[in-house]
């Protein structure tokens, strides 16, 4: 790893010529980016062009080494004529040429990580497929995930999330060996029990956009847990069915969904977390 | 960022953590590895890098083939000077190792232990803010029934049990609270305040029978699709404004 770094270093200023061809391709920054605003209060790109579409976004900050501020709303604007379509690019843009102090996570940029899940304009999504609204008279606003504790910025701890997720064991559990020797095979009719519940990406959205699970994340479960349940649930080859419903047999694991709904709404991939918790009491209460 | 930083203290106590899991890694197998960068010979400037041991097995075996090439390579230029300080690594073979490749085996940095680096986690913890959530959401139609089915469910509760507790007080205080007589003082309303309480009394009734229905049926898992939830919503919100008018005008 070191020798890795040290040599693309090393390749990177041996190559100035290629340097200057990607930084063309990017949006230049004019010299009052921030110069007489107060620090970090509000940073822009100036972007002298005529037609310029100039787009503002609110972005929620928080900084843990300043425990004793409050959170606060930044502003930032760009010129959309220069950025790309996706929310994601708009941050991928503010943290490079505006402020990089802006703290958000991302990884994959096309909605199969889950890492840029975030409530932009009061919804729960992925930065990276929620196109940029073309509106520019309407300023977009950026929060971390609801009701989750804020690490930094828009970046929010999961650790309970995850919890819940390892709670429900979510691998098969099987006791008797494959009768063939090699695998566990399934029919199509029980392989399509799955779709709309395996594509779920664990990106929190749901879970976080139900207001029964802001004020009971503690034991109950949340959406995209419940939905991962009820795939190993509806799985015809898991062997511990009962053991995993018995589990959930209790008044809050499941039963603190309200049918609000928001789940299935919000989820940026498309899935119905709602219908899978149904599926889920429709099981407990008559198996 | 600057070469020097790498060697600095801060450096090596940012990277340690992260580098660690905690469950199948101990101190022990973390060693700082002092790569001499073979193409800037200068004394003093070096990169610093905690390493996994496998990793760094890895690399010193390649290292250890680097340091042999190059010592070749000086050896047929012709001598190296005997004055400079010179390290001999357990990798090079001794005669020929002219080397500048350092090794320490012992971890040197102070460094975060996962203890200390979980213990800051805590204290981290502690002053997290709790992100907005009611006051920024969207206002979207399934949440707002979905509490507004909670609220008239309250109000009809909530005055079936007024009402019940007050007729059972009424003898002792005195009020007379049979149908007889209320619908005598009711009579004597004006026309549009008996529209009004009538409406008023109506709605949460009607939004709740009907929104009811929406509940049975998802309880048995029918009309979840996407469209289906709104849909419904905006019907059931119809329906018990169209039908608490009548019961107010007609009733």
């Amino acid at each position: 790893m070191a020798t890795l770094r040290t040599t693309s270093r090393l390749f990177t200023a041996a190559r100035p010529v290629f340097r200057a061809q990607q930084l063309r391709g990017l949006a230049t920054i004019a010299d009052t980016v921030t110069g007489a605003q107060p620090k970090d209060q509000t940073g822009t790109v100036n972007d002298p062009t005529k037609d310029a579409k100039i787009k503002t976004f609110q972005i929620y900050r928080w900084n843990p080494d300043e425990p004793a501020s409050k959170p606060r709303m930044q502003s930032y604007s760009l010129d959309l004529n220069k950025t790309g379509p996706m929310m994601l690019d708009a941050l991928i843009r503010i943290k490079n040429e505006v402020d990089p102090t802006l703290t958000f996570r991302r990884s994959c940029r096309e909605g199969i990580c889950g890492s840029c899940a975030m409530n932009i304009d009061g919804v729960n999504t992925l930065a990276c497929l929620c196109r940029i609204p073309t509106d520019t008279t309407k300023e977009s606003k950026i929060y971390p995930l609801p009701h989750t504790y804020v690490v930094k910025d828009i970046v929010p701890d999961l650790t309970q999330f995850y919890k819940q997720y390892k709670s429900i064991k979510p691998y098969l559990q099987k006791t008797t060996p494959a009768p063939d020797g090699k695998e566990y095979r399934q029919s199509k009719e029980d392989r399509k029990k799955l779709d709309g519940l395996y594509e779920c990406i664990l990106c929190a959205c749901c879970s976080t956009s139900c207001p029964s699970y802001w004020w009971n994340s503690e034991e109950y479960l949340g959406p995209a847990v419940l939905l991962q349940s009820y795939r190993w649930i509806a799985d015809s080859r898991d062997e511990k069915k009962e053991e995993r419903k018995a589990a959930l047999d209790n008044s809050m694991s499941v039963y603190r969904c309200h049918t609000i709904l928001n789940c299935s709404r919000t989820c940026p991939k498309g899935l119905n977390p709602g219908l899978a918790v149904a599926e889920i009491k429709k099981e407990l209460a008559l198996h | 960022m600057p070469r020097e930083f790498f060697a600095t203290k801060a450096w090596r106590g940012r990277l340690v953590p992260p580098l660690i899991d905690d469950d199948d890694l101990c101190d022990e197998s973390i060693t700082n590895v002092i790569v001499s960068s073979p193409s800037t010979p200068t004394k003093g400037r070096y990169t610093e890098f905690p390493l996994h041991y496998a990793t760094q097995d890895a690399i010193s075996r390649m290292l250890a083939q680097r340091t042999i090439q190059q010592s070749l390579r000086r050896v047929a230029a012709g001598g190296y000077g005997s004055s400079q300080q010179l390290a001999l690594s357990k990798f090079a073979i001794a005669p020929l190792s002219i080397s500048k490749i350092q090794n320490r085996h012992a971890a040197t940095s102070p460094g975060l232990t996962p203890a200390d680096s979980y213990k800051i986690l805590v204290e981290q913890r502690k002053n997290r803010p709790v992100s907005p959530h009611l006051a920024i959401y969207q206002p979207q139609i399934p949440w707002i029934l979905s509490i507004t089915h909670r609220i008239t469910g309250s109000i009809l509760s909530g005055g079936f049990y007024i009402f019940g507790s007050a007729y059972l007080v009424a003898p002792v205080l005195g009020w007379d609270l049979s149908s007889a007589a209320m619908a005598a003082s009711f009579g004597a309303w004006p026309l549009l305040a008996k529209v009004c309480a009538k409406f008023l009394v109506a709605l949460p009734f009607t939004f709740h029978s009907f929104n009811g229905i929406r509940h049975l049926a998802w309880d048995s898992a029918v009309g979840f699709g996407k469209l289906t939830v709104i849909k419904t919503g905006w019907a059931c919100v119809g329906v018990s404004l169209v039908s608490a008018l009548g019961l107010a005008f007609f009733v």
